[in-house]
């Protein structure tokens, strides 16, 4: 059926004719279109509704979200889900909504006047923290946390509904049947069957695939006062997603149904779809997570299929760092300084960026025990690193820079207006002027050395009043001379020198 | 009877109109496409897989009518008669039939004496079948069985329908296999004296049924696809289910 353009009351203004008109819908907001029109076709301007049409019908509202006009050529038109209003509107600041799904849509809708609350699964409770975010944003939040349940979307009543996704599959893609070609995609992204907390038996926690794929473990970067019954929980629910390798398939399928009436030749978004290749002895379940339809006025059957393991997939985890950037994120930082703003985090990520109420932290850590943390609040920086209990630091101030480390390394020409030391080893050092109130070497060589107080060779001293050693002394083989005020003097006649077999004493006055 | 003649639906070309002449009918080449992978170690390629996507016949025939008016009425009544997929029937292969999806005319069919070559040419089954389907039965109930099923043929490979009828109770699970093909069921709620159908549409798509409830949700993922017999030879066939059962088992074949 041909795409419907509608005016501001949701009436019909025109079937539009496009050239080619292809339509992504996807799981997790939102489901785009393009829609080339030829010359001739009504001029369509910016966030004016069109309704479009799949194989089943109806596939909802979408909004012009850009026009690219080619005089004489026709205009490109991009598209967006309905939903997208939703984005057109902010919460309120700082809040953070608990309760049911029913209870949070209802205030999370309540901040626009468009859509309203549809029928919904309304078990469990949930919290989601707004802070001047978009409201579209914040229902994807509240989606995200609930896990295995989807958005539904009535465009008759303009109702947005939540429905838990099916377990069991209920469409079928085989290569015989319905299925041009399968690809699928198996890596270790992500992977985990091991993760480390505070709180946990042991400080950690199996997955049942441990045996299978062997550790693979990850820190949950729980923070030490997290309460053990959430980290247990939280620890037990990241398995289950992780402990298995990220699967994600690409099928170029055929729609059947409207030719055979099967159910199971039936695909949409958020079905469960079972993957049968039996020449090759494979069978895989997995949801769809996103269908392509490139060309569905001239192909309609012709469909491209994503499936994927599990709802961890690269939006889920966008929307999570989004979350931390914006302040709505449940994880706790682990840098100090300013810290975390909420009551304690699970964070899932071993990079964090997390905006706090006073202060922004960017963490990473590892399994090993090692962290690092930039801390930054309005009067401080600080930045630390520690490993297995070893810490080092620096602390900045608008007064002060304090460096905290077992060891300081300063590598090349260092300039000190002001120095202070409690200890300090040179090697090859020059020094212009040197004042030294106490100095203790072992062995040193000077050009001159003039001591004005008292000079101390061994265990004697030598006064001030001494003479300059070592002038006028001259020792060779059996030959003591010393010359003193141009006379010449031999051993026997010197005054105070004294002469045996292994010792020339001098005796001072 | 005329040297040649045509059926599509068993309705002759020549029930159109008397003064249709078939001149000839020829079987084209089938169109296949190859997957070749190349190896750059052995200057040669592989031969991944082969499949053959159409098959041609093209029916020339001529209007035996000077009346240009005439003429083209006859034109348009084969027209008509041609103009949706069925099965096409010729005297050049007896006792077999193709699915043809589509008939293509390229001459105008005004001209006297012109030659009107009308080209049918089948896609989702491009493989000539019996008129007569060759069928084997296990009719004494039991909660096993097996027989050979002689398929006719000399393709590679051709579909087999198969009826199992639940005798001794509620047939929940059942296994059926054809030759190295093997299909299992579960919770299929079959009830005394209904029978699960395992058969082909017209243009070759796998239906399991009950009735008219379908019954294709409840074959296991890694179940086969179809189920397969080779051409040329006798197949073994059987079934295991969970109450004692009959079963039947048919294939029309395939012809290269």
């Amino acid at each position: 059926m041909l795409p419907r353009l509608l005016d501001a009351n949701q009436n019909e203004i025109t079937r539009l004719h496009p050239d080619k008109l292809s339509i992504r819908i996807n799981q997790t907001p939102l489901s785009t279109a393009t829609m080339s029109l030829p010359e001739g076709e009504p001029t369509i301007t910016l966030r004016q509704w069109t309704e479009l049409y799949g194989p089943y019908g109806s596939i909802g509202k979408y909004r012009v979200s850009s026009v690219k006009a080619d005089y004489g050529e026709g205009q490109n038109i991009s598209l967006e889900h309905g939903i997208t209003t939703l984005g057109d509107y902010l919460t309120a600041a700082d809040t953070t909504l608990t309760g049911t799904p029913y209870d949070i849509m209802g205030t999370l809708l309540g901040y626009q006047s468009l859509w309203q609350r549809g029928t919904m699964s309304n078990t469990g409770n949930y919290s989601v923290k707004v802070d001047r975010s978009n409201v579209l944003s914040a229902v994807l939040d509240l989606i995200k946390q609930m896990g295995a349940y989807m958005l539904t979307y009535d465009f008759s009543s303009w109702s947005v509904g939540i429905v838990a996704l099916e377990a069991s599959p209920s469409c079928e893609a085989r290569l015989r049947r319905n299925a041009e070609s399968v690809k699928i995609t198996i890596d270790d992204n992500d992977m985990c069957t091991r993760v480390y907390a505070v709180g946990l038996t042991n400080g950690y926690m199996d997955a049942d695939t441990v045996g299978t794929w062997g550790i693979i473990a990850k820190s949950l970067g729980t923070a030490d006062n997290a309460v053990a019954a959430d980290v247990q929980a939280y620890a037990t629910q990241y398995l289950a997603e992780h402990k298995n390798p990220h699967v994600s398939l690409e099928i170029s399928a055929q729609e059947l149904a409207n030719k055979t009436g099967e159910a199971i030749d039936t695909f949409a978004v958020g079905k469960m779809c079972r993957v049968a290749l039996p020449d090759w002895n494979f069978t895989t379940e997995h949801r769809i997570v996103s269908m392509n339809y490139p060309d569905i006025l001239g192909d309609p059957n012709n469909v491209q299929l994503s499936l994927s393991t599990t709802p961890r997939d690269l939006s889920n985890t966008l929307a999570g760092i989004s979350n931390d950037l914006y302040g709505t994120s449940t994880v706790q930082g682990g840098g100090g300084g300013g810290g975390g703003s909420g009551k304690g985090k699970l964070a899932e990520y071993h990079t964090a960026i997390l905006r706090n109420t006073d202060s922004v932290d960017i963490l990473a850590w590892d399994l090993n025990g090692a962290k690092a943390a930039i801390t930054v609040n309005a009067n401080n920086i600080e930045l630390k690193v520690s490993k297995n209990g070893v810490i080092s630091s620096i602390n900045q101030t608008a007064e002060s820079i304090v460096i905290s480390a077992s060891k300081i390394n300063l590598t090349g020409y260092v300039t000190a207006s002001q120095l202070t030391a409690a200890f300090a080893d040179f090697t090859a050092s020059t020094i212009d002027t040197l004042s030294v109130t106490n100095l203790g070497v072992t062995s040193g060589v000077f050009g001159s050395l003039t001591a004005n107080n008292t000079f101390r060779y061994g265990g004697e001293n030598i006064n001030k009043a001494s003479t300059v050693v070592g002038v006028g002394l001259n020792v060779s083989k059996n030959t003591i001379h010393y010359d003193y005020g141009g006379a010449s003097y031999s051993v026997s006649v010197v005054t105070n020198v004294s002469l045996d077999t292994d010792t020339i004493l001098y005796l001072a006055h | 009877m005329d040297r040649y003649d045509v059926w599509l639906n068993g309705i002759s070309i020549r029930d159109n109109d008397p003064r249709i002449i078939i001149s000839g009918i020829t079987e084209g080449q089938p169109k296949e496409k190859s997957t070749i992978t190349y190896m750059g170690y052995t200057h040669g390629g592989r031969l991944s897989k082969t499949v053959r996507q159409e098959l041609s016949i093209a029916v020339t025939i001529g209007i035996k009518e000077t009346d240009m008016r005439e003429r083209d009425a006859v034109y348009q009544a084969i027209r008509k008669w041609g103009r949706y997929a069925g099965y096409l029937t010729t005297s050049s292969r007896e006792n077999q039939r193709l699915y043809v999806e589509d008939m293509n005319i390229k001459t105008s069919g005004k001209k006297w004496m012109e030659t009107i070559t009308l080209t049918f040419t089948a896609y989702a089954k491009p493989f000539w079948e019996n008129l007569s389907a060759q069928s084997a039965s296990i009719g004494t109930a039991a909660t096993s069985g097996s027989t050979f099923l002689f398929a006719p043929g000399n393709a590679d490979e051709c579909t087999v329908d198969a009826e199992i009828t639940a005798r001794g109770g509620t047939l929940d699970t059942l296994t059926v296999t054809v030759g190295n093909t093997s299909m299992s069921f579960t919770a299929l709620g079959v009830t005394v004296n209904n029978r699960l159908t395992i058969a082909h549409t017209d243009d070759g798509l796998l239906t399991i049924k009950n009735g008219s409830t379908s019954l294709m949700s409840k074959r296991t993922g890694a179940s086969a696809d179809d189920l397969i017999a080779e051409p040329g030879s006798s197949n073994a066939v059987s079934f295991s289910g969970n109450v004692t059962c009959t079963a039947k088992f048919s294939t029309r074949g395939r012809w290269l």
